[in-house]
């Protein structure tokens, strides 16, 4: 799972969002580091779809404005979840690999 | 959904389409609105257009998503090459083929006719068997495209790709095949469209001549006037003829929309070109040829063209006016089987709209 679907998962772990929605929460979790351009975000938008992770979940017109909502299945938050997990056990497997690292300098 | 809604400026929604182009066509009919109204969000308030690298990624992603949704190579190759029916989960793709300005066959030619001309003879180090290569590829590139683009080729390519066939169950909100209204093209349109096929080539050689110093032999003349009874006899015909054709209630007769206008632009274009191409060459004979085969249409598009100018019926199609012209009776045209969407517990009409995107061009 590619960092980018990771975090569209995660921008829906608290209920639907629609296109600008997800960009501007992604934008948060990442702390400003992930920006997702539109092009970008459909395409992972799609592959979750088909992945049945994420499903459009209703629409509406606000000022003129299609929103098309999405909001993760089942099977996306247990994906999520067993992703997460991965990378906790890897962040502590890095973590003792680094506090384990002999201090290399001179003597 | 339109990509046009109220809150999104009708310019920047303009630009977001053109930048869209690299998506299939199925997938911008189904989340242009929504795409459109995400950028909006993301732009600049006030902008007009969508800035250059917003359209880099929307093309990048376009061609990414072109590629994750198209089948297996082996299946477009077999449909390329052999015009094969392909398994059903595959046709929306054949639908977006289809639904594009050169369908798949056509690119193959298109493909085969620059390799054989161009790339061969490179490649063999030899020249080309034509000086005016270019000349006839753009003849043949003009015929593929022209072909490819009627109409009715893309009716019946749809009913034998699209539509299940026997021993198929049909799929809600998929096509089958229905009936639909015999699309026409206005007389008055028409004769604007045929105003503009013949008079830029006609022009265009005249002009390539005029400028290579070479001679206008009177045969050309002689070409004019036997074009001339034709357009006596009809202009005497459709005197008569047009306040007496019969009901047409399976016909729909279209003024040319866009998609006819520029079909008819790039044939004009690419005769011209061609004519300009074998010129460079000092192939004059395509230019006297263009010239010959245009003179002999010049008089009838010139009386259609001053006819339609005039009062004539709403229901008036171009081909009426042939039809009276070559043997004084119309033909009453009768509903087409053509593919339509099929919503059960809804009644399919006769107006219901053929697929692929019908361009409403029939041949005058």
């Amino acid at each position: 799972m590619t960092e980018q679907a990771y975090l569209v998962m995660l921008s829906l772990a608290h209920g639907p969002r629609h296109g600008y929605g997800i960009v501007q929460e992604v934008l948060t979790l990442s702390e400003g580091r992930v920006k997702l351009g539109a092009g970008t975000l459909y395409g992972v938008l799609d592959r979750l779809v088909d992945a049945r992770y994420v499903e459009a979940s209703g629409e509406e017109v606000v000022d003129g404005r299609l929103r098309r909502y999405y909001s993760l299945t089942d099977e996306g938050h247990g994906a999520s979840v067993a992703h997460t997990r991965q990378l906790a056990a890897l962040a502590r497997t890095a973590h003792r690999a680094l506090t384990a690292r002999p201090a290399t300098g001179t003597a | 959904m339109s990509a046009e809604g109220a809150g999104v400026e009708v310019r920047f929604a303009r630009s977001v389409r053109r930048w869209l182009v690299a998506y299939p066509p199925r997938w911008r009919r189904a989340r242009a609105g929504e795409i459109t109204a995400v950028l909006a969000d993301l732009a600049a308030p006030g902008a007009t257009r969508l800035d250059v690298r917003s359209g880099l990624g929307l093309l990048r992603a376009g061609l990414a998503t072109r590629r994750r949704m198209a089948p297996p190579l082996l299946v477009r190759l077999n449909y390329f090459g052999f015009d094969a029916r392909v398994a059903a989960p595959y046709r929306p793709w054949v639908d977006d083929q289809l639904r594009s300005p050169m369908s798949g066959q056509s690119l193959l030619i298109v493909l085969m006719t620059l390799f054989f001309f161009r790339v061969l003879p490179w490649a063999m180090a030899t020249e080309p068997t034509f000086d005016s290569a270019f000349g006839v590829v753009y003849f043949l590139l003009l015929l593929t495209i022209g072909c490819s683009r009627g109409w009715h080729l893309q009716r019946r390519a749809a009913l034998r790709h699209l539509v299940p066939q026997p021993g198929e169950a049909p799929v809600p909100g998929w096509y089958v095949t229905g009936l639909v209204f015999h699309p026409r093209l206005a007389a008055r349109s028409g004769a604007n469209l045929a105003a503009v096929l013949v008079g830029v080539p006609t022009v265009v050689a005249t002009a390539v001549l005029l400028a290579g110093r070479r001679p206008l032999p009177p045969l050309l003349g002689a070409f004019l006037l036997a074009g001339v009874p034709l357009a006596v006899v009809g202009l005497l015909r459709w005197r008569r003829g047009i306040d007496g054709l019969p009901a047409q209630p399976a016909r729909l007769v279209e003024r040319a929309n866009g998609r006819v206008r520029r079909i008819v632009v790039s044939w004009a274009a690419w005769v011209a070109l061609a004519v300009a191409s074998a010129a460079a060459d000092a192939q004059w004979w395509v230019a006297y040829a263009v010239l010959g085969a245009m003179l002999l249409v010049v008089p009838w598009v010139a009386a259609v063209w001053v006819r339609t100018r005039g009062a004539v019926p709403d229901g008036l199609a171009l081909v009426d006016l042939r039809d009276l012209t070559v043997s004084r009776s119309v033909q009453v045209d009768i509903p087409l089987s053509a593919p339509v969407i099929w919503l059960p517990g809804a009644a399919v009409s006769a107006g219901a709209e053929p697929a692929p995107a019908p361009s409403g061009v029939a041949p005058a």
